[in-house]
């Protein structure tokens, strides 16, 4: 870093990505497919495809190779997702005070071990819908965010509303 | 063969929920029949839903799931059982009792 300014402006990692050190760095890709060339068709598609992923994901606007519209698009789908993984984390941690309180002693044991791993498995859902959506939506960006979006409708903590808050 | 007994034993957990809704609704009912109340419709949408959401989900899961690879299948079915363990709780706990009763004036 040259400039202590410019260091707000990037992300951690940004050098080593243009430097080509990261892990979806094009050369190394290259790399790999050229051992064989069998093989070095199907890697061409994929390293393409790749790319464009990286693109829409993380887009830092010195790296973005991309045209200037479809940098901006994925900056807004990063705020984008950024609020939602907000939104997701809050709805986690609502989740997580609702288990902690751990709300009802069933007399059964095994009822009652149920219904607490119950209250641990929603506490994960909410990480795991995340991680879904975007597995979903990977190669449509609308996809992504219906996912998010109606996850995180199913995934609002009621019982911290009404009960546990 | 492998996918059977993948759906098989996710679905021992969903069985568990549509059982543990059953006796929701049948503990429901004893209330309300020992109370001399009714049920609002939200407390009608809530016991049944708390039985059928479970039965829902996991037709949903294997019907998404069964062109998939037996891990995104597993992960499909697994995904299913935290949104119900997320719904089984919003309807148990996030549901004041005030609200599913018709208690009239007594509320």
């Amino acid at each position: 870093m040259d400039n202590t300014d410019d260091e707000a402006l990037n992300w951690a990692g940004d050098e080593a990505r243009q430097r080509g050190g990261g892990t979806w760095s094009v050369p190394k890709r290259r790399e790999g497919a050229s051992l064989s060339p069998s093989s070095d068709k199907v890697a061409v598609p994929e390293l393409v495809e790749g790319v464009k992923l990286t693109d829409q994901v993380v887009s830092t606007p010195s790296t973005g190779s991309g045209t200037a519209g479809s940098g901006a698009a994925s900056s807004v789908a990063l705020v984008v997702t950024g609020i939602f993984a907000g939104i997701y984390l809050l709805f986690t941690v609502a989740w997580l005070i609702t288990a902690l309180r751990d709300p009802i002693q069933i007399a059964d044991p095994l009822g009652n071990a149920m219904f607490i791993a119950g209250l641990w498995l929603a506490v994960a859902a909410g990480p795991a819908v995340f991680a879904a959506s975007l597995m979903a939506g990977r190669s449509r960006l609308w996809v992504r965010f219906v996912c998010l979006f109606a996850g995180a409708l199913v995934l609002i903590p009621w019982p911290y509303f009404t009960w546990a808050g | 063969m492998i996918k059977s007994i993948i759906a098989g034993s996710f679905g021992l957990f969903f069985a568990w929920n549509v059982w543990a809704g059953i006796g929701n609704f049948l503990g429901i009912q004893n209330q309300r029949l020992q109370l001399g109340l009714d049920l609002t419709v939200l407390g009608w949408f809530v016991i049944l839903l708390d039985v059928f959401a479970p039965i829902l989900l996991f037709v949903a899961a294997i019907l998404v799931g069964r062109k998939l690879s037996r891990w995104a299948f597993a992960g499909v079915l697994l995904l299913a059982l935290l949104l119900v363990a997320v719904i089984n709780l919003d309807l148990v706990l996030g549901v004041p009792v005030s609200a599913m009763f018709a208690t009239g004036a007594a509320s």
